[in-house]
């Protein structure tokens, strides 16, 4: 806003404030409807000659407003009508309409007045919901004076705030957001909803949306955290912008992301590989698991094998012998959701126990019999070159010394080979 | 290039700002995001020889204690709700623990235990419950999705279940109690009688229903010594005038007949609390209820013996941190003496801890590294 405008804004506002200590009337005269014939400028005079208006009567049930009728003065000195207002049947009244034809006999009060209100704040504002006033209607004559004769008072009423939406539910377990959903109002002058939101059913709510529309009966609550619990009302909306009393707190949930799966263990372990197992997560709608490695001098885990959600089980073959690691196990659903990771379990993997001990004939390498069993044969590496194989679980290398280093390489029936073992030097 | 500089200045402000962020505040930046473990993780860090180091072992010391009090309050309420059968209700809570300390193996396989049992009873109900509504046994039905309300208050199918009964159960009771109505002004108290019955076989505790019914035994009960002796009651036989003293009560005294008779029924079946509930109910719905006034005043009078006990009661399950089970204890004493102060100050204070908790249950989850 820029300076000027703010300045005028201030100005308009400083004249609103004053107005309530202006004539009341010049206030008339503002009031006073612009047509052919001008209301005359009433006077203190009263004129007890003039009947008093009959057949008054005031409608309730409006939107913060109630329309009045009454009968036609028959008396042709009659040149209009005053309509005043009072809060309470003993007054006190104050004008608020001036209508300038003996056969205007209708009135709609809004409340666009500055005569007093019962609900502060609203003295230029139009009037509240739920709120009785009384009126009275007197004539004047062509010269602007005002009948005198006691006048009938009628009551009217204004229509209450909108009832709160039946039927409001909330959808839980969506990921991430909660779905809500109500009854439309059956008042027709519903024109929508506001929504709000707390984290306690008692708390403070606050106003997530305002909607549209008297059938536009859902809304979609997103962005929120799994496993988030949250408290939702509802109120209804009426054509004067009232709000009404909100329905009952509705709790709601949002999805959790799937538990962490538990039992892992290891199952199984040959040379260069191992088999893990778990428990099958509880999730009905779990897509499947990721399986992480972390190898003891890596820095960072490293994904091993993504398995379906039937999975229980799964063998990593990319393991040295008796290399350690820590496997851990991620669960994730349908909607992308992650479990944070399993407890991890650390698996030293198997290993050869090769021995190589240097004697008279050479150098006896052994290694164990379980290593052995997962293979057709094994390759005997010195300095890195193939020395010879066999089927054995021990191997005499007759052109060996003390001080050659040895590894083993296990031969699977395929023919592809497992990781070679550690070097063993020959003592 | 003026939006150069001022990215520029963005950045240095905010490397800056970093800078000059003590151990101490990132901890207490973690503690405001929610991230316990992470904001003791950080004060642990600080060396003894600094400045800070009394002020995080302060708040090490009161984040540690708070984290305690926390988890056992959301254990606790789990326990609560599992005794009850809430299951749903009580995994959410076990949780709600869990996200706080995600080491607790022992709640974790509890939790997958319990979330299986959840997910077989829900089935196993929903498949009760569908039977039951496809052949029309609302009555059945109701029952139902009431146990499958309890055990899983979240379930949308279960919500949506709910609703379909609802709306069912509102176009037939409807009818009945229009028939019933019609009935009773036609001064045909036996088929009257019947149609009330049978809509409280649909809905056990129909405050309608019961009124009428409880109505009908009066209109039977005036126009008996007026036929003793003579000729057979009218009345009992099934048609009959309706006597001149005993004009038709308006809507609001026939739901309050009910809930008077449903209270009678609630202390008959040694539930005198809710027999409390339902007197106040009556009264609500109309002031001058007399019979529930005083079977009110006297159902506080005999269980008035009672209030010391609950109030202990309370206090012991306060202590425990399971704050539901003493509100619990504490608004059966506001029942039987509503204006015991005692008791409106523990409620007061069980309820913000409550209230904090589920403050709690909206916040994000703590960062977690996802590989």
């Amino acid at each position: 806003m820029t300076l000027r405008a703010a300045l005028l804004v201030s100005a308009a506002v400083l004249a609103l404030g004053c107005a309530s200590s202006l004539d009341l009337g010049k206030m008339r005269e503002k009031l006073a409807p612009r047509g052919p014939e001008p209301a005359p400028q009433l006077r203190d005079e009263p004129n007890p000659d003039l009947a008093r208006v009959e057949g008054l009567r005031a409608a309730s049930g409006e939107l913060r407003a109630i329309p009045l009728r009454w009968d036609a003065s028959r008396e042709p000195e009659v040149a209009g009508y005053v309509v005043e207002r009072a809060p309470s049947a003993d007054g006190p009244f104050a004008y608020i309409a001036t209508l300038a034809d003996r056969f205007q006999t209708v009135y709609v009060d809004q409340g666009r007045d500055l005569a007093p209100k019962r609900e502060r704040g609203l003295a230029g504002g139009g009037l509240a919901h739920a709120e009785t006033y009384y009126y009275r209607v007197r004539p004047f004559d062509r010269a602007g004076s005002v009948g005198n004769a006691t006048p009938a008072i009628a009551a009217g009423t204004t229509a209450a705030k909108p009832a709160p939406p039946a039927g409001v539910q909330a959808y839980s377990h969506l990921p991430r957001r909660v779905a809500l959903r109500w009854q439309p109002a059956s008042d027709p002058n519903v024109t929508g909803y506001v929504v709000s939101r707390s984290p306690s059913p008692s708390g403070v709510y606050a106003e997530l949306a305002r909607i549209e529309g008297r059938h536009q009966t859902v809304y979609l609550d997103g962005e929120l955290p799994d496993l988030g619990v949250f408290y939702y009302r509802v109120a209804s909306v009426d054509a004067a912008g009232g709000v009404g009393d909100p329905s009952g707190a509705e709790r709601a949930v949002t999805k959790g992301e799937p538990l962490p799966p538990t039992g892992l263990r290891v199952a199984a372990q040959t040379i260069g590989a191992n088999t893990l197992r778990w428990e099958a997560n509880v999730e009905p709608d779990l897509r499947g698991y990721r399986l992480i490695r972390k190898r003891a001098q890596a820095k960072e885990p490293e994904l091993v094998a993504e398995l379906p959600a039937s999975a229980t089980s799964a063998t990593d073959s990319a393991v040295s012998a008796g290399e350690t690691i820590a496997y851990r196990l991620v669960a994730i659903d349908t909607d992308g959701l992650r479990s944070v990771p399993s407890d991890p379990v650390e698996i030293v993997a198997a290993a050869y126990d090769l021995r190589a001990d240097a004697t008279a004939e050479g150098v006896r390498l052994s290694w164990s019999a379980a290593a052995q069993s997962g293979f057709r044969e094994m390759r005997i590496l010195r300095g890195g070159e193939e020395v010879g194989r066999t089927g054995e679980a021990s191997w005499l290398h007759p052109g060996g010394e003390a001080g050659d280093r040895y590894q083993v390489v296990g031969v699977h029936a395929d023919g592809s080979e497992a990781p070679p073992s550690k070097p063993a030097q020959a003592e | 290039m003026r939006r150069g500089l001022q990215c520029m200045l963005a950045t240095v402000c905010a490397c800056g700002a970093l800078a000059c962020t003590t151990p101490l505040e990132r901890g207490e930046r973690e503690y405001q995001a929610g991230d316990r473990a992470e904001a003791i993780a950080v004060w642990e860090k600080i060396d003894s020889a600094e400045l800070d180091y009394a002020s995080a072992r302060g708040r090490i010391d009161a984040v540690a204690e708070e984290r305690g009090q926390l988890i056992e309050r959301y254990l606790q309420r789990g326990r609560y709700f599992e005794e009850r059968g809430r299951l749903a209700e009580a995994v959410l809570d076990y949780r709600l623990a869990l996200r706080i300390e995600p080491s607790d193996r022992a709640t974790l396989a509890h939790v997958q235990e319990l979330s299986r049992r959840v997910a077989k009873a829900r089935a196993e109900g929903l498949a009760l419950f569908r039977a039951a509504f496809a052949r029309d046994d609302l009555a059945a039905a109701r029952v139902h999705v009431s146990g499958l309300r309890v055990l899983d208050a979240f379930s949308p199918e279960i919500a949506d279940c709910q609703r379909q009964l609802a709306e069912a159960l509102a176009t037939r009771l409807e009818a009945s109690i229009a028939r019933a109505n019609d009935r009773l002004d036609a001064g045909r108290f036996r088929e009257a009688e019947s149609a009330f019955r049978s809509v409280l076989e649909l809905d056990p505790q129909n405050v309608t229903a019961r009124g009428n019914l409880a109505y009908i035994e009066r209109l039977r009960a005036e126009s008996a010594p007026a036929q003793a002796g003579t000729t057979p009651n009218p009345a009992r036989e099934g048609i009959a005038p309706r006597p001149r003293s005993a004009a038709r009560p308006r809507d609001f005294e026939i739901r309050a007949e009910g809930y008077f008779q449903n209270a009678v029924n609630a202390e008959a079946s040694g539930d005198p609390l809710q027999a409390i509930r339902y007197d106040l109910a009556a009264i609500d719905a109309d002031t001058s209820h007399a019979s529930a006034r005083s079977h009110l005043a006297a159902l506080r009078r005999a269980l008035a013996v009672q209030v010391a006990g609950l109030l202990e009661s309370g206090r012991q399950h306060f202590q425990r941190e399971d704050l539901r089970a003493a509100l619990d204890q504490w608004e059966r004493v506001l029942l039987i003496d509503p204006g015991n102060s005692e008791a409106r100050d523990y409620s007061a204070r069980a309820e913000k801890l409550l209230e904090r908790l589920e403050e709690m249950g909206a916040t994000p989850l703590p960062a977690t590294a996802k590989p």
